[in-house]
């Protein structure tokens, strides 16, 4: 039965047309994946759909809905049905509550607004419905900055479907949770859509979750519907030259040329541990301290490749920080070439370089692109080369990640995230150093941008014999870009070993549960 | 929550004792020997010895610090150089006409300011916000003493309302007082108000931007409802901030206000008493300004505790 048919939609943002004459149709229980690359248009029509679109926005077509038509019911009315008929959980957990309020305020506020219960049932009600959706624990005066971003998420979406609505939009719900988390989250929007025949329009970019939990499928292109149906049919028959090129792109493997990989090692890191002080540190009392990284130990041949994979909060970041010479370690050390890593030394510093996730943040805005990627020659001081042969070399490194020359003239907002990541690599190896860390360095990007950027590292390891460590909490990127891996949990190294070996025969059970979660492809078919 | 307070608490003796001896050291350093001033330039050296004895001045510093701040801490403030009277009466009365001032000033500002940053918020991009925006460029640019003027033309002199100036005290009731306080506190307002309008609509502009907003409207509140419910204690702690500044600025610099109506207050005392070389009332007034500055800035630091939950935690 059809719940809600959507005829023609389109959208524009400030004369700037986003969605262009969409149609599809919902039915009741189906879970509909609205899915395409960032800015096809899919996050808009999902806040045209809630009468949500910001200011300065203009919409066209009709969206039929229990016998009224959205784009033209008044506000007042729409309010009646935000949250009551149709509600919406969005991307950033960390975000979307108000950190003043407590959760149970903010749950409640629902079944406030819509006058769903009388004040003294309030109390069950709020308590019943944190229960469902996997908060049994949790006391409701708490506040979001007390809770993890899984819990936070589970919040938004109690707050969705307190009143059992027809619809529940989803705008990539998942997208900033760690993979188990994921899982879970998943789990619950599949167990509304069956037990309580909620309808689920479910926007993502990542086609394994749409293989695995959509009735149907709508694919989206610069504001464009190009391809939809039942995802085993889309994706079987890859009807369309966008759904073909995107789905490869997904189940796409890269091959790594071996790389000579010598004797000596290149980084040491024995079993090193990082302490924090928590900042609960009184005038009188010392403080506790937490263990960020704990007896970790592994090194790093010249020539190897080798990925670090963990959830957040597992300890990356702050090894990272310490590889760099960034954090002190509290016990043990980090060599580099025989030489010891601290703070005080940082003449390490010309061979180790560093790609970080966010590529625009760790740019001066101000500068060009040349000076940009001549960065690392002011850290050689006095060792660094002539201007002309700066020039020269920041032209070549250009050249190896494939961007036009005259790139060199232009700021860094003129460009994509993707060439952004194209920039931070040359910049990091400018200067020939002998080992890159590449920290969750294409986990913002699209999946064709993506797999790009990881073809060029591998050419780029192949043509210049890098030895990098890769950190992701992305195990098909592990998969394709690096030959032993480390698996981190709570700061300790639970698995490390071959990275083929360990993701076929996980041995260590946390590693099992990672594997387990990551979605995956089912098969369509075809060769 | 308590370490929180404590830590506060902390901070503001610390910063109360720090300032105590910046202003002692500073008046120190300052030229001018009071007793010679006051003895005028044709006195006998021994006669200005015999008034630096009597006045304390020979005492090693130490001492007159320890002198001062104890003083200060029991309520003496100490003898006037050239009034020869108690300065703590001095200031005191000075008190009562200053302080009602900036607090109805302050009043003033903050009620209209929050209204009409609401609603240019609520109109962002529209006739009425603009409309606010413009009648705020309006008061930052123009000089309160301006305002002062013009006030007095229109309510005194023509429809003569309110008295041109003067303040004959809280003895004849409270509501004399008030009436020959009101232009006074209007004319430091306006562009308190203005300062304060701008940064309330911005605050909660920058607020209606958040995903929680969005949150709140997707379950079915209105854009009024989020106004109210969710964005407005968000926004308000910047507010709080800027009215904790403008109350120091309404105690210590009504200056040109209070010589434009001709009031008794705090900062026309310490501008005489800088001319006269009356240091103990100098050193006096400026401590008590700083301690109400450091004090209004506790309580805001307190408030902020009692709107953001996330500092009522210890571990922050």
């Amino acid at each position: 039965m059809t719940l809600l048919s959507v005829r023609n939609l389109s959208v524009a943002i400030h004369e700037k047309p986003i969605v262009k004459d969409i149609s599809f149709n919902l039915g009741t229980g189906e879970i509909l994946a609205l899915t395409g690359e960032s800015g096809s248009g899919k996050s808009i029509s999902a806040l045209a759909l809630m009468g949500l679109l910001p200011l300065g926005s203009k919409k066209g077509g009709i969206i039929n809905f229990d016998g009224n038509d959205l784009n033209k019911i008044s506000e007042n009315k729409f309010c009646k049905l935000r949250g009551k008929k149709i509600s919406m959980v969005f991307q950033e957990p960390m975000t979307a509550l108000n950190p003043l309020k407590n959760i149970g305020r903010q749950i409640s506020e629902t079944l406030v607004q819509h006058k769903a219960c009388a004040p003294n049932e309030l109390k069950n009600r709020v308590r019943n419905i944190m229960d469902r959706v996997g908060l049994s624990g949790i006391d409701p005066s708490r506040f979001p900055h007390q809770l993890s971003g899984g819990q936070r998420q589970r919040v938004v979406i109690a707050m969705a479907v307190c009143l059992e609505p027809s619809i529940l939009i989803a705008d990539e719900p998942t997208t900033a949770l760690d993979v188990t988390t994921q899982a879970k989250i998943l789990e619950l929007l599949k167990k509304f859509a069956k037990q309580d025949g909620i309808s689920i329009i479910l926007i993502t970019h990542d086609l394994a979750i749409v293989a695995n939990i959509a009735n149907y499928l709508i694919l989206m292109k610069q504001g464009i519907l190009v391809d939809q149906g039942e995802p085993k049919r889309v994706f079987r028959d890859l009807a369309h030259p966008y759904t073909k090129k995107l789905f490869s792109a997904s189940s796409q493997k890269l091959i790594l040329k071996e790389n000579e990989i010598s004797e000596g090692k290149l980084l040491e890191v024995n079993s090193v541990s990082v302490n924090y002080k928590s900042h609960n540190r009184g005038l009188f009392s010392k403080g506790t301290s937490i263990e960020a990284v704990s007896d970790v130990s592994f090194d790093i041949k010249r020539g190897e490749r080798l990925g670090l994979v963990g959830e957040s909060g597992s300890g990356k970041s702050t090894l990272t920080r310490t590889i760099l010479g960034l954090q002190s370690t509290s016990s043990g050390y980090i060599k580099f070439e025989g030489k010891k890593i601290s703070k005080d030394n940082r003449s390490f510093k010309k061979n180790i370089q560093v790609v970080f996730q966010d590529p625009y943040g760790s740019f001066n805005p101000r500068h060009k692109v040349e000076r940009l990627i001549a960065e690392p020659f002011f850290a050689l001081g006095k060792e660094a080369p002539h201007e002309t042969e700066q020039k020269s070399i920041v032209k070549e490194m250009l050249e190896e990640v494939r961007l036009p020359l005259n790139s060199t003239e232009k700021y860094i907002h003129e460009f994509s995230g993707g060439q952004r990541q194209r920039i931070a690599i040359a910049r990091a190896l400018v200067i020939k150093p002998k080992l890159i860390i590449f920290d969750e360095a294409v986990s913002a990007l699209d999946l064709s941008i993506r797999n790009q950027i990881l073809k060029l590292i591998s050419d780029l390891t192949e043509r210049h014999g890098l030895s990098y460590l890769f950190i992701s909490h992305d195990l098909t990127v592990i998969e394709n870009i690096t030959e032993k891996c480390l698996v981190m949990k709570n700061g300790k190294i639970v698995e490390q070993g071959q990275t083929k070996q360990i993701l076929n025969d996980p041995r260590n059970e946390y590693t099992h549960s990672l594997i387990d979660a990551a979605p995956k492809f089912p098969e369509f078919g075809h060769a | 929550m308590i370490k929180y307070f404590f830590r506060r608490l902390f901070t503001f003796v610390l910063s109360l004792a720090l300032a105590s001896i910046v202003i002692f050291s500073l008046v120190e350093i300052a030229p001018g020997d009071p007793a010679s001033f006051m003895l005028g330039i044709n006195a006998q050296p021994d006669t200005i010895a015999a008034l630096r004895s009597e006045l304390g001045l020979d005492q090693p510093k130490i001492n007159r610090y320890f002198d001062w701040i104890g003083g200060m801490l029991t309520g003496d403030f100490g003898i006037s150089y050239t009034y020869r009277t108690n300065v703590t009466e001095m200031v005191g009365d000075r008190l009562w006409v200053s302080l009602p001032l900036a607090l109805y000033a302050l009043f003033l500002s903050t009620v209209i300011a929050i209204p009409t940053g609401i609603y240019a918020a609520a109109k962002r991009g529209k006739t009425g916000d603009f409309a606010v925006i413009s009648a705020t460029q309006l008061g930052i640019a123009i000089p309160n003493f301006w305002f002062a003027i013009i006030l007095v033309g229109i309510f005194a002199i023509k429809l003569q309302w309110f008295s041109a100036g003067g303040f004959s005290g809280w003895k004849d009731g409270l509501f004399n007082g008030i009436t020959s306080l009101t232009l006074p506190a209007i004319a430091l307002a306006l562009p308190q108000a203005a300062i304060l309008s701008r940064v309330m609509r911005s605050a909660l502009i920058e607020t209606l931007g958040e995903d929680y907003i969005r949150t709140a409207r997707a379950k079915g509140l209105s854009s009024a409802q989020t106004i109210w419910t969710h964005a407005l204690r968000n926004a308000l702690i910047p507010v709080l901030t800027i009215i904790g500044l403008q109350f120091s600025f309404l105690l210590a610099g009504a200056i040109i206000i209070e010589q434009v109506f001709y009031l008794p207050g705090l900062g026309r005392l310490v501008f005489q008493a800088i001319t006269q070389r009356d240091l103990i009332v100098v050193e006096s007034v400026v401590m008590l300004l700083v301690f109400a500055v450091i004090l209004v800035n506790f309580i805001v630091d307190i408030t902020y505790m009692l709107v953001d939950p996330r500092l009522r935690q210890d571990s922050i």
